[in-house]
């Protein structure tokens, strides 16, 4: 694109990755999107907030972004200002009717290449409460991002409203892709961490795959390709991208004692939901303690990082064996470790780590030894300051992985809530179903009893 | 040793300093997720030319702690 009077830039490695995906599931390119919603009990003034989203504009760089193709790549620049005229105030007489009107729009692909980079609504709820309704392309926001434009939107819009105090500037997407740009640039950077990540999977060999189905799919590669010892699979099918989304939630008051188990001991959701999911995994796959989830990270570096739009998230690898006779409390322990170590060499691009897999292990392209995803999303009750909130993601129909799963705390419930998001043409809403239940009954033994051993909780589940 | 920290902890969580105290936790009560420790972990090694091995520093639980660390280390 010639003479563009803005400065153009290639796509960061989070970025390549959204696109990578996109072979995943090439027919529906919604599965590149990220349609939430916040819901608030306190009426809002849509005319004030549309005044909000237009300043928010100027303050959020991300909102600002557009994308071109040249010579087969996709590149990107940032636009001085623009404003939204009309944002559509939808009115719900139901749940149903809102979830799928909603839904409608998230299942609509963005026509990321024609200037479209994201949709807004506004809606009133059938129980009177007041929303706003944001699908973003992935290559402008990931969920961080999100939750940063909803807290600095709503806190715009109570200094427009009540004169509260304008909130401090967002930080520059913008400064952190030349940042990201200029690290990969430099090849020590990338040596010295494919040198981390070739120890670290050299440290317990070829990992295995284990299935939110059980073995089935290894076991029939295995027969398929008459090699009994075969770690990885191929799921690798474009087509079949059918997913749902299934939710669930545990009570409040087994909800609770997990929040006070995190306080009290300094363990995030993360580790915390990821070990007891990590049990009901093993337990269904014939006990094999190999385990391997990639798992998203925010990423973000520091406090102006944090306050910046943009996709910023990339995957890491927690691959962790766990043997059977540590306790509850030591898996913790381990799973931390793993976790300091993911967060010390969360610059190494996934392509690069992904390559580097498929060389040490003999993938070929479609080959895998996990294809699930976790996030945590900390969301609090003072995420988005003084305002009571309900925070709600949408069905995209289609995903790109077999099973994202995303946890965090419902703060309008209280209650730990996970969330999977799932292809049903490998994992059934059974699978899913067993995945929750294992996943709670984990929770519950290891928070009430943390010496028990990991072999003493799997007999029990 | 005390002010650098607060520096380095202030450019990862929206914290004043004065609530950085020694008795202060890590995670409960200044907010610091756990990707914030490593990004902390990396700025102290930087700054007091120490390595602290991730084993150590998953159970340091108080800014005291830290420092306790940190003098007998560095």
């Amino acid at each position: 694109m010639k003479n563009l009077p803005y400065a153009t830039y290639d796509l960061i490695p989070p970025q390549d990755m959204i696109q990578f995906m996109l072979k995943y599931s090439f027919l529906h390119k919604q599965v590149t999107q990220i349609p939430e919603s916040i819901i608030v009990t306190k009426e809002i003034d849509f005319d004030t907030m549309k005044k909000a989203f237009n300043i928010e504009i100027e303050r959020n760089d991300c909102l600002r972004l557009r994308f071109f193709k040249e010579k087969g790549k996709i590149k990107q620049y940032f636009i001085d200002r623009f404003t939204v005229d009309e944002i559509p105030v939808l009115s719900f007489k139901s749940e149903q009717e809102r979830i799928d009107t909603l839904t409608a729009d998230a299942q609509k692909p963005i026509r990321m290449l024609k200037g479209e980079t994201f949709r807004i609504k506004f809606f009133r709820t059938e129980d009177n409460r007041s929303g706003v309704y944001i699908n973003v392309h992935h290559l402008v926001m990931d969920n961080a991002a999100v939750f940063t434009f909803f807290a600095d939107l709503f806190a715009v819009y109570d200094h427009l409203k009540d004169g509260a105090k304008m909130p401090k500037p967002l930080g520059s997407y913008e400064e952190i892709i030349k940042k990201e740009l200029a690290y990969v640039a430099n090849p020590e950077n990338i040596k010295k961490e494919e040198q981390a990540y070739r120890e670290f999977f050299e440290k317990d060999g070829e990992p295995t795959y284990l299935g939110v189905e059980g073995p089935k799919f290894l076991d029939a590669e295995r027969k398929k390709k008459k090699n009994p010892d075969l770690k990885a699979v191929s799921l690798f099918d474009p087509i079949h991208d059918k997913a749902e989304l299934t939710k669930r939630t545990i009570p409040y008051e087994d909800s609770q004692k997990i929040f006070s188990f995190m306080d009290e001991n300094g363990i995030s959701g993360e580790c915390l939901v990821q070990l007891a999911m990590r049990l009901h995994l093993i337990k269904i796959n014939n006990r094999v303690n190999d385990t391997y989830f990639i798992v998203l990270c925010p990423r973000r570096h520091n406090l102006t990082e944090k306050r910046a739009g943009g996709t910023v998230a990339a995957p890491l690898p927690w691959r962790i064996v766990l043997p059977e006779n540590l306790t509850f409390m030591e898996a913790l322990g381990k799973m931390k470790e793993l976790q300091f170590w993911a967060f010390r060499h969360m610059d190494y691009p996934y392509l690069e780590y992904r390559t580097l897999q498929q060389k040490m292990f003999n993938y070929s392209a479609a080959e895998a030894a996990s294809t699930m995803m976790f996030s945590w999303f900390p969301l609090e009750a003072n995420t988005m300051n003084n305002w009571e909130y309900e925070f709600e993601g949408y069905s995209l129909d289609r995903y790109f992985i077999v099973l994202y799963t995303f946890a965090m705390k419902d703060t309008h419930s209280g209650c730990l809530k996970i969330s999977c998001i799932h292809r049903t043409k490998f994992v059934s809403v059974e699978d899913i179903e067993n995945l929750n239940n294992g996943t709670a009954k984990a929770l519950k033994l290891g928070i009430e009893n943390p010496n028990m051993t990991l072999g003493e909780i799997i007999d029990q589940l | 040793m005390l002010e650098k920290l607060k520096e380095i902890i202030c450019n990862c969580v929206p914290v004043e300093p004065e609530d950085i105290t020694p008795d202060a936790r890590l995670l409960g009560d200044l907010g610091l997720s756990s990707l914030d420790l490593v990004m902390v972990s990396v700025e102290i090694e930087k700054e007091f030319d120490v390595t602290i091995p991730d084993k150590d520093f998953t159970s340091i639980k108080t800014v005291g702690g830290l420092i306790e660390y940190l003098e007998k280390n560095s």
